[in-house]
């Protein structure tokens, strides 16, 4: 692809990024989306208990239209991350900005959607009243409040549910409606807490469309959330958070490679033959008819494959080995555990 | 300015969707309607010589009833009612709106908004003020112009004697507005509130009390509360003379309280501004 800039630790903005924009309507820009250095935020929550460190040292970035998640367990620090940056919270010391404003800037918001986890609406408004009430409060101009309500109403697959008052929707819905609040005033960064927290599959589905209609349109979105698997389908980078701090970033292929371990399928292989690949490389095993090879080297994995097609074998496939981002996830916390 | 008036009016919406006020409406709807409808009066000479309610004669016993005296006395019965149940009822039907405000999910999502805290909290009290604003309007004045129409009478007691109601509504509000900030919790916010009025009552008649007093600490403490707070009993009184058409003794509650009622409204809007949610 060709890159028409590279920035700092950023994604590349290439040539289709910028197509995307243009059309999108949204400013093209090399600068950060969010950026924080050095967060720090503890809470007291009492005259007798002991200080909560929720923050401790936080810094990251994130691109212009890169989806960003942040995975970690219960009290990790992640949604008083997303408050700090929105401004419902206060670091203690640190730096952080959003779209280059500082975070909590009220202009700013203008430009930032918000999910909450566990958000709350007034229970005595339609759902059609509640997305029209926040895009007030977003600063839609009033014309335009009707039609993009309607249209994302429909987006969201609540258009039948417009006219219904909310203490009749399931939390399915809820949640489905409030990714049509965080999206009414066509924000550039959108922060997703837990956006699938209590969605049936279907309806996860129809939010993963949502998201990646929004990242086609150059939208940034950072989203926190215990589940996995939509974090792995979703987003361009990960970090992984615990006790307040971050322990790993880097794309989902990053977090989940096993470095030099690959597959191969080769039919039966006899074992005189998997005893000839065991004095080539440092681990050799068998199951299920594939070969799990784990060697040193590139060398050495085709010295592996020389050995096999000469031992009569057909090679059918060779691929790398990856473990799942939960197996990396898991393992990333456990290694923090186990540190002193 | 148009978000700060979507927060008033969605303070507004929510509220009015609320059993008390709707039940306050109703009963406002009943009184203008049976004045309408089930009252007449006739009038000779400027005194009552005959009434009717609802088509049946009423016994005025051969006494020579003013029609002037008439109207100031259901005007002054009705402001006597409104600043004791009509108060009673707005701050219990209002309390929550600052605890509902700031549940987790909820704040969350206003905070995220392009509206600075004090323009959210001063948007949150504006619709509180003027839910019952419209209320208080709806009945006094109907009930103002409905008695001007069938009598003939046009006094200024009602509307100035709702003026100190709503006026009293909102001192007591930004105290609402503060102790909801501060505890999160409707029930201390609808306690506290009540608990000015039979405070009030005490320190309006401090100096029999004092007198009876050695101590100088337990005379500065009492003198110190009766400065601080409102003077909702000074104002009761004041709204009185109003109703009655009477001159005014003193306008002085009105300051010192409007003071307090201000200074709880700043507070609140400096504690929500500083807080973490």
């Amino acid at each position: 692809m060709l890159f028409l800039r590279n920035f700092g630790p950023f994604p590349a903005v290439s040539i289709i990024d910028a197509i995307l924009c243009l059309a999108s309507g949204k400013p093209l820009s090399t600068e950060a989306a969010i950026t924080v250095e050095d967060l720090a935020k503890t809470f007291r929550t009492g005259w007798h208990s002991a200080p909560v460190r929720a923050l401790d040292g936080v810094s990251l970035s994130v691109g212009r239209g890169e989806v960003f998640g942040l995975l970690g367990p219960n009290g990790a620090g992640k949604t008083t991350l997303v408050k700090v940056l929105l401004g419902i919270t206060f670091a203690d010391s640190g730096t952080a900005t959003i779209l280059g404003k500082k975070a909590g800037d009220v202009a700013t918001k203008a430009r930032i959607g918000y999910l909450p986890e566990g958000h709350r609406y007034p229970l005595h408004l339609t759902g059609e009243g509640v997305v029209r009430w926040f895009a007030r409060l977003s600063g839609v101009p009033s014309r335009e409040i009707g039609p993009r309500t309607r249209r994302l109403l429909a987006r969201v697959g609540l258009e039948r549910w417009a006219g219904v008052r909310l203490r009749k929707y399931s939390k399915g819905m809820v949640q489905r409606l409030g990714m049509a609040v965080a999206l009414v005033h066509e924000p550039e960064v959108l922060f997703l807490d837990e956006p699938t927290d209590g969605v049936d599959p279907l309806g996860r589905a129809e939010i993963r469309r949502v998201l990646l209609e929004e990242k086609a349109k150059g939208t940034s979105i950072f989203i926190n959330s215990h589940l996995l698997s939509e974090i792995e389908r979703t987003c361009d980078r990960v970090a992984v958070v615990a006790h307040g701090k971050i322990l790993r970033v880097g794309t989902v292929a990053d977090l989940t490679d096993k470095g030099l371990s690959y597959r191969v399928d080769a039919g039966a292989v006899p074992p005189a033959v998997l005893a000839a690949l065991r004095e080539k490389a440092p681990s050799v095993t068998a199951t299920n008819g594939l070969v799990h090879l784990r060697v040193r080297s590139l060398e050495e994995l085709n010295a592996c494959l020389d050995a096999l097609r000469s031992s009569g074998c057909l090679l059918r496939e060779v691929w790398p080995e990856k473990s799942t981002l939960e197996e990396s996830f898991i393992q990333i916390l456990e290694g923090e555990e186990a540190r002193p | 300015m148009s978000r700060l008036l979507a927060v008033v009016d969605g303070t507004i919406r929510e509220s009015m969707a609320k059993f008390t006020f709707l039940a306050f409406l109703g009963m406002s709807t009943l009184t203008l309607l049976i004045i309408v409808f089930a009252v007449n009066l006739d009038v000779v000479d400027g005194a009552l010589a005959a009434a009717r309610l609802f088509g049946k004669d009423i016994e005025l016993g051969g006494t020579r009833i003013a029609i002037d005296t008439l109207v100031t006395g259901i005007q002054t019965g009705m402001a006597g009612f409104l600043f004791g149940v009509g108060l009673f009822l707005s701050i219990f039907a209002t309390a929550n709106l600052v605890p509902v405000m700031l549940e987790k999910g909820y704040v969350d999502l206003l905070l995220s908004k392009p509206l600075s805290r004090p323009a959210l909290f001063l948007g949150r009290y504006l619709g509180a003020l003027a839910v019952v604003l419209i209320n208080l309007f709806y009945l006094v004045g109907g009930v103002w112009v409905l008695l001007g129409w069938k009598t003939g009478v046009w006094k200024s007691g009602l509307p100035a004697a709702g003026l100190i109601i709503i006026l009293t509504y909102a001192i007591i509000l930004g105290f609402m507005m503060l102790v909801g900030v501060v505890t999160r919790s409707s029930s201390i916010t609808i306690m506290l509130s009540y608990f000015l009025f039979p405070l009030a009552g005490f320190l309006a008649v401090r100096d029999n009390v004092t007198v009876m007093l050695t101590s100088k600490t337990a005379i500065a403490f009492i003198d110190g509360l009766y400065h601080v707070l409102p003077k909702i009993a000074g104002l009761g009184l004041l709204m009185g003379e109003l109703a009655m058409g009477k001159p005014v003794s003193t306008y002085a509650p009105i300051g010192s309280s409007v003071l307090f009622g201000a200074a709880c409204l700043a507070l609140g809007v400096v504690v929500f501004s500083r807080k973490d949610y």
